[in-house]
């Protein structure tokens, strides 16, 4: 498994596709910070009213981090999507097969890898975040007094451990339709359109279906529970749940199916 | 699960409203040759008369010679298989849906052999190669790779290198990179990769990305990558594809050393000529069914060898038939260009063709002599590679399922029509079957 781990770290390491990634989420995160402190002062973000008392609590270091969550989802959606649907696409996978014959070592070695990414990209998100929250205070009037104390590192802890749980679920969703369609054009298209519109369509007829859908759960934790109204263990425990099932499926597909792509 | 029993029974249970399919077994299209398949250890060949019990009729059983046992439960169920063989399988089976891609097949690779798998598009190559890798699991059948059943390929994986269906990497990375996360995969030390490289000749371009290079070099990457384990089995499926002559011709003489070396090389090609050159056992498919395995030369030994007398005077070709029917040879005669005006142009193109091995060269010469008729030329014509192969598969394209009927000559049994709109003198590549109306001769 450390074999396959090392190896699917070779083509995440490319220039290109690491500077594009991470572009895109420096983007997104310096877009999150700016909106966020842009909408101080009585403007409605998200249906709330943001002040800047409220942004100089301790979790205010990391508000902007969470108003990007879903598209921080969406990239740990797409990257194994992309990784793991290329692989049966290209044909790659059927050499990696042939040099590392335990399917579900390599399987885990490329979605442990997979994850380390996602994890590095949340983490540049958070730092990206951070950052221009620490720029954007004084201007805003913002105290950081708080996001420096120990509640304060406390909450900045817990905001990347939930956006990472978030990115990491929707990876997961990424690997179960890549290893179910074995496309990366067909996999991320169904799984962003069951995470986005599917989901939100039927939340919004329904709004009951909030509390079981795996991608409405995923928001609730990326935000600490806060402001959903399913509590934020009972989401924990269901997307673990939902989790388990989808990599249980994904296991056994891949260790039985015939490789024929 | 294994190669055997879960399978089978699961697909027979999906396709259980449907009359079990009796299909005849393999046969040799080649009658004059030895089928070399062994039967299984087992039970006896389904169409070989019992050993014992020759008068017995034998029975077409669904799976006649399939142990029906699962290979790795019960230590007798491999015992057959013969120690020298690379590649050994027996009723190794295929069903995808209703339709069998592979068909029953009994595969025996010598260890050593530059082995050469042949068959029509659809033939069932890749699917045989994909399962003797264990990227698919057959439906029905047991099969060996280096001794070890293809049920647990991480046994013998570390010793085969393969590449099916063309190369396939990263395109956003290097034909180094892409070498080294395979060499990572396996194991293997970062020189192999510097050694491989220089073996395919691809070092100068080893560090631009996949996606730039030519259909040669990327194949030549797809070898390079099956050479990185220093490989006891080395699985090629059309090799060949994309290179110039000159990497042709390097390509061969790489497999040629490889074999040499003592490897043993499985080379699935189309390129007929490619296969008789290089290769020294051949094994031949159609439809999912083994249609000869054995010796190269074997095999074209069996494929109708004909000697062409040219006689000095066309009045005499007739004669000549005569002749030769006289001393038990089959022959007919052949215009080999368009006739003109001029008798003497006319002449020039008739030959009589001898269904007869090279060795009677010299008894038909006589046989005309003694007769009177000068020949002007006399020369041995042993089918090639694709002209046994084609007549074997029937020139037809697997694709469509069914074999067409094989093409026959039209200039066969030539009797002087001067109009013949066939200009060159070259041989039909199908040759005369015996009973045609035009020929002479009852063959020996």
């Amino acid at each position: 498994m450390a074999r396959a781990f090392l190896a699917e770290w070779l083509p995440l390491r490319r220039r290109r596709f690491v500077v594009g990634t991470f572009s895109a989420t420096a983007a997104v995160a310096a877009l999150g910070a700016v909106l966020t402190f842009m909408a101080t002062g009585g403007r409605e973000f998200y249906g709330d009213y943001l002040h800047t008392t409220a942004l100089s609590r301790p979790s205010g270091m990391v508000e902007g981090l969470n108003t990007i969550s879903i598209l921080l989802g969406v990239v740990g959606l797409c990257v194994v999507a992309a990784a793991l649907g290329g692989d049966y696409s290209r044909g790659t996978l059927r050499n990696q097969l042939m040099a590392q014959p335990h399917r579900l070592q390599l399987f885990a070695g490329k979605c442990l890898a997979l994850a380390s990414f996602v994890t590095l990209v949340v983490l540049a998100a958070a730092a990206v975040s951070v950052a221009l929250s620490f720029a954007f205070a004084p201007i805003k009037g913002v105290s950081t007094a708080a996001w420096l104390s120990a509640a304060g590192m406390r909450e900045l802890g817990k905001g990347i451990l939930n956006n990472l749980l978030n990115a990491w679920g929707y990876a997961v969703l990424g690997a179960f339709v890549a290893i179910v369609f074995r496309s990366p054009a067909a996999a991320i298209s169904v799984g962003l359109a069951y995470v986005l519109p599917v989901e939100i369509i039927v939340t919004g007829i329904w709004g009951a279906a909030g509390h079981w859908l795996p991608g409405q759960l995923l928001q609730d934790i990326a935000n600490g529970g806060h402001g959903y109204t399913t509590a934020y263990a009972d989401a924990t425990l269901r997307v673990l749940l939902y989790g388990l099932v989808a990599a249980l499926v994904t296991a056994l597909l891949v260790r039985y199916r015939d490789m024929t792509s | 699960m294994t190669s055997g029993e879960p399978g089978r029974t699961g697909r027979r249970r999906r396709g259980g409203t449907r009359p079990a399919e009796v299909r005849e077994p393999s046969t040799s299209v080649f009658p004059n040759l030895p089928n070399l398949r062994l039967p299984h250890p087992l039970h006896a060949h389904p169409h070989l008369p019992h050993p014992h019990l020759p008068h017995l009729p034998h029975r077409h059983l669904p799976h006649p010679h399939l142990p029906h046992r699962d290979p790795h439960r019960d230590p007798l169920a491999g015992i057959g298989r013969r120690p020298d063989a690379a590649i050994w399988t027996r009723g190794l089976t295929k069903l995808h849906d209703h339709r069998r891609s592979v068909d029953r097949l009994d595969l025996d690779v010598p260890v050593g052999a530059l082995s050469g798998f042949v068959g029509p598009n659809g033939a069932g190559k890749s699917t045989t190669l994909r399962m003797l890798l264990g990227l698919i699991r057959p439906s029905e059948g047991i099969g060996y790779v280096l001794g070890e059943p293809i049920s647990h390929p991480e046994r013998y994986l570390s010793h085969v290198g393969a590449m099916i269906e063309g190369p396939t990497f990263h395109p956003g990375l290097s034909g180094r990179e892409n070498l080294r996360q395979l060499a990572v995969l396996r194991g293997v030390d970062n020189r192999r990769i510097y050694e491989v490289l220089r073996m395919v000749r691809l070092t100068g371009r080893a560090g631009d990305p996949f996606a730039t290079y030519s259909l040669g070099m990327k194949q030549r990457l797809g070898i390079a990558a099956a050479l990185l384990p220093k490989p006891e089995l080395l699985i090629l499926d059309e090799p060949t594809n994309g290179l110039d002559p000159a990497g042709i011709r390097e390509i061969r003489a790489l497999l040629r050393d490889l074999a040499d070396d003592g490897m043993t090389v499985f080379v699935s090609s189309h390129l007929l000529a490619e296969i008789e050159q290089i290769c020294d056992h051949v094994v031949m498919i159609r439809s999912g069914r083994l249609l000869f395995q054995g010796r190269t030369g074997e095999l074209l030994a069996a494929g109708d060898p004909r000697i062409l007398l040219v006689p000095e005077r066309y009045a005499d070709a007739r004669r000549l038939l005569t002749v030769l029917a006289e001393d038990g040879v089959r022959a007919e005669i052949r215009l080999g260009g368009t006739p003109t005006v001029a008798a003497r142009s006319c002449d020039q193109r008739v030959m009589v063709v001898a269904h007869a091995p090279e060795r009677m060269a010299a008894d038909l010469n006589r046989a005309a002599m003694r007769a009177g008729i000068a020949l002007r030329g006399l020369r041995a014509h042993r089918p090639s590679l694709e002209e046994t192969f084609l007549r074997a598969t029937g020139g037809a394209d697997g694709d469509t399922g069914t074999a067409a009927p094989p093409y026959r000559d039209r200039r066969a049994g030539y009797l002087g029509d001067e109009d013949d709109p066939f200009g060159d003198a070259t041989l039909d590549v199908y040759p005369t079957e015996p009973g045609q109306a035009t020929d002479a001769g009852g063959g020996r």
